[in-house]
């Protein structure tokens, strides 16, 4: 686990122990408002996301510079 | 009647900039902006022109403050853009940068359908020529597909009208459109604003376009589109949907781009589509967040597109497979590539964080919790594509080669510095944008709440890329998009029409030659005609089609 990784990980860890602190929490309704629930959000759909554009490019989109030619 | 249209010394600077010599032209934009400016300045709400012509009340302006806003956006643009092409070469853009801004100055003021139409097909005609400034036959080719698919877009638009007015009133302020004429003019401004699978035609013509096309180009056509969709449409459920998928769709295709014009391109169907989704919920923040986020993007996205145009005239390159370790020699570039990406994703101080936002906690508030959920993921893709994958591949990351070959222009750094100091300051003191917005504003983007968890995002979108950077690294490829399905059959389509109508014309030339051999001036004469007609056949094809189309309509009603 490289420099990078570990400081946007304390990174993250510090936003979501300010959210807690700072943000009020009350009127809560769905499970991405809680502290930390975005940075789930980010983390994951970033993944998935990624993956699924990969697939849907190397089966489907994707052709070579040259297709038009 | 002391009202004075702003589009007024654009067109006259058009004009002027089409009769200047060369080395004048570029001036013209500038200056005419400015006096636009102080003409925008002195409207207020209520300010018409209007008259009558043709059996017709047109109404050339009526002012409001959703069109003020909008304008305002154009007419400032207008400057940074007239000041970035300040070193080019082929003097032409001018006229057709300033024939844009009127017409989409003149769309979003436009009081009555009709006259809308006027201007949108002014705007239309412009991005035609400012595509074709491009030069090379991928321009070409790109300008006819866009232009096609335009008339077409505004022709739904005309007719739309037309049943409209046969049904009551044409003004905006008093139609209702709905039923079939409804229909129609939402596919034409839908068409414009470029949501799928009416939205090919961004991403294949914009980057065909030169390097200053493309930034003149991005902001007028979609924007204006937006405005009347707001005008008109707001709290269509379909929009809602519509918006939602397309703010998703541009930034799966974006992730996977390798150019970065086309790329950011991308981008703009997954912006417009947060704002479609905003006319769609309808409610004050909602339109407000539309507006705000149409206003902020023109700047952000005018800034991304010079950059990357910098880029590309420096390096003479523009794939991200191409491009790396250009932070150093690009410093400035970098730094304000790196102020339009934050500002994209939202990132607090910057203009998107104070106006994506409304538009995401509209959809929260109003309890659509799977739309909510679609922004912040289409959010969280802006931030991946532009902020991360753009920014990393082009300046840091792997050495691909890329040298910068010339400097970049004075000119242009002046511009993204303009264009980065609106950013900034809107982000910084959002009541300066908030106090033009047409709804009654009560959002207060700097809370705890809001400001944490848009940087949580952000903070969960980097870790994810920075663990899979080495497979999100792009490859030579072209991706294929819905036009795909339609160009090739068009193609054949227009091919077999154009050879049927190439043998007609040889039957009756040969069978004129037959009859007429005595009287040579009767036969040079239809041959004449004849091989004109051929030559272009296919355009006069698809023209022919449209205009029957039209006449069809028309006989309606």
């Amino acid at each position: 686990m490289n420099r990078t990784t570990t400081i946007l990980i304390v990174l993250i860890a510090g936003l979501v122990l300010a959210d807690f602190l700072l943000s009020p929490h009350d009127h809560v309704t769905v499970p991405w408002h809680y502290p930390g629930g975005l940075a789930a959000v980010g983390f994951v759909s970033c993944i998935v996301v990624a993956v699924l554009s990969k697939g849907l490019g190397k089966r489907l989109l994707q052709r070579p510079e040259n297709y038009d030619e | 009647m002391n009202e004075v249209h702003p589009i007024l010394p654009l067109l006259a600077a058009a004009a002027l900039a089409w009769l200047s010599p060369a080395s004048l032209r570029r001036m013209f934009p500038p200056i005419a902006s400015l006096f636009a400016l102080f003409l925008w300045s002195r409207l207020e709400d209520g300010a018409t022109i209007s008259v009558s012509l043709v059996d017709h009340h047109w109404e050339l302006m009526r002012a409001d403050s959703l069109g003020r806003v909008f304008a305002l956006a154009f007419i400032l643009y207008t400057f940074i853009a007239g000041v970035y092409a300040w070193s080019e070469k082929n003097g032409r853009s001018a006229t057709f940068m300033l024939l844009q801004a009127a017409g989409a100055v003149g769309v979003v003021l436009a009081g009555d359908l009709f006259s809308l139409y006027i201007y949108w097909e002014l705007l239309t005609v412009s991005s035609l020529f400012l595509i074709w400034q491009g030069g090379d036959p991928r321009a070409l080719a790109a300008g006819m597909r866009y232009v096609l698919l335009h008339l077409l877009g505004g022709l739904c638009l005309l007719a739309g009208g037309v049943m409209l007015l046969s049904q009551g009133s044409v003004r905006l302020d008093e139609s209702d459109p709905s039923g079939l004429a409804g229909a129609l003019i939402l596919v034409g401004l839908l068409t414009n604003a470029g949501v799928p699978p009416l939205h090919a035609w961004l991403p294949d013509a914009y980057p065909s376009a030169s390097i200053f096309g493309t930034v003149v180009l991005a902001a007028y056509t979609t924007k204006s589109a937006v405005c009347i969709l707001i005008r008109a449409f707001s709290g269509e459920e379909l929009l809602v949907w519509a918006g939602a998928i397309m703010a998703l769709y541009g930034v799966v295709f974006a992730v996977l781009e390798n150019d970065i014009r086309r790329l950011l391109c991308y981008h703009i169907v997954s912006q417009v589509g947060f704002m479609v989704c905003g006319v769609g919920l309808g409610t004050d923040w909602a339109l407000n967040g539309a507006a705000a986020h149409a206003f902020a993007h023109i700047f952000y996205k005018g800034l991304l597109l010079m950059s990357a145009g910098a880029v590309v005239h420096a390096v003479g390159r523009s794939k991200l497979t191409e491009l790396g370790q250009l932070a150093r020699p690009l410093r400035w570039t970098f730094v304000f590539l790196l102020i339009g990406a934050f500002s994209i994703a939202g990132l607090p101080l910057l203009n998107g964080f104070i106006s994506k936002s409304i538009i995401i906690a509209a959809a929260g508030e109003a309890h659509r919790t799977a739309i909510e959920l679609m922004l912040e993921i289409a959010s969280m893709g802006t931030f991946l594509s532009i902020g991360l994958k753009l920014s990393w591949f082009a300046f840091l990351g792997d050495d691909n080669g890329a040298t910068v070959q010339r400097p970049v222009p004075a000119s242009m750094t002046a511009a993204m510095g303009i264009a980065s100091l609106i950013c900034v300051a809107t982000g910084l003191a959002p009541n300066l944008l908030y106090r033009l917005l047409p709804a009654p504003m009560d959002y207060e983007p700097y809370t705890a709440q809001h400001v944490l968890g848009m940087l949580q995002l952000l903070a969960g979108t980097a870790l994810g890329f920075w663990i899979l950077r080495k497979k999100l690294g792009t490859h030579p490829t072209i991706t294929l998009d819905v036009d795909r399905l339609y160009r090739r059959p068009t193609q054949l389509v227009v091919d077999g029409l154009g050879a049927i109508l190439e043998t007609a014309g040889r039957w009756t030339e040969d069978g004129l030659a037959a009859v007429g051999k005595s009287n040579w001036h009767v036969l040079q004469s239809v041959q004449a005609t004849t091989s004109r007609f051929r030559l272009n056949s296919q355009v006069a094809i698809v023209l022919a089609t449209i205009t029957s189309i039209a006449v069809i309509v028309i006989c309606f009603n």
